[in-house]
């Protein structure tokens, strides 16, 4: 059996590796997707995304049998809430759309869903902290990255500025985006946090 | 569930990281246990019980 230890280094290399692929999918689909004549391929390569989405989740289940009762426990219980709020969510927000509310789709959901699951988790990983006394080196963590990430962004747009090209936002948001897991696979891979 | 965890694991002279890697869990699961924020299952309880050569009511007791 794989030390529990070795958990989360796993699943950052799989969950990020399938995360790539999607992007690579999401986005080349579009520009691919004018040279193909065929339906069956346009059809294919336009639901192609679909591979790294189970590919995620495929890696969410081994991650999950790497872990430890504990954290299992956990991971179930933020599913469980991420689950209720989405369910309350969506059956309220029907009737909102019959008030005249915008029109939702099944995405939406997801999105509803997993930043549920995400803040559960969090809070979860928090009470531990807590638990540790180690409150206040976290929330100094947590400072320290939101920094890093600010400056590394910044640093970034004011290249792009001075070189004359354009940074859009969600260009700004891919930087922000890879400078995090950067943070985060320095925080899994130091020996120091090699825990699930 | 109250339990003994934490005095058997310092009379060992062993940080919760040590008692981590030799139960297979994580550091933060010896935290838990040792805290009483988790009661853990029957075959975690036995592995305890074994690693300390102590019957598993030696180690927990109902709170």
């Amino acid at each position: 059996m794989a030390p529990v230890s070795q958990a989360p280094r796993r699943y950052f290399i799989e969950f990020n590796a399938a995360m790539l692929l999607y992007i690579a999918a999401a986005v080349g689909r579009k520009f691919v997707i004018h040279y193909v004549d065929d339906p069956t391929l346009k059809t294919l390569i336009l639901i192609s995304p679909i591979v790294p989405v189970l590919l995620t989740a495929w890696a969410v289940v081994r991650f999950y049998k790497r872990m430890d009762e504990y954290h299992r426990m956990q991971l179930l219980e933020a599913l469980a809430v991420s689950a209720g709020v989405t369910a309350v969510v969506s059956a309220s927000w029907s009737f909102l759309e019959d008030a005249g509310f915008p029109h939702l789709q099944m995405i939406d959901a997801l999105m509803v869903m997993m930043l549920t699951w995400g803040a559960v988790a969090l809070y979860m990983g928090w009470k531990d902290k807590v638990s540790e006394g180690r409150a206040l080196s976290a929330l100094k963590s947590v400072a320290a990255t939101l920094v890093y990430v600010a400056v590394g962004t910044a640093t970034y747009a004011l290249i792009m500025s001075w070189a004359g090209l354009q940074h859009p936002w969600y260009v700004l948001a891919l930087v922000a985006t890879v400078l995090f897991i950067a943070r985060m696979g320095f925080f899994i891979f130091s020996k120091k946090s090699a825990s699930c | 569930m109250l339990n003994s965890l934490r005095d058997l694991r310092a009379e060992r002279g062993w940080s919760q990281a040590d008692l981590a890697d030799k139960l297979n869990v994580s550091r933060q699961t010896v935290n838990a246990l040792e805290t009483g924020r988790y009661d853990p299952s029957l075959p975690l309880a036995f592995a305890i019980a074994k690693l300390f050569k102590l019957k598993i009511e030696d180690i927990f007791q109902s709170g």
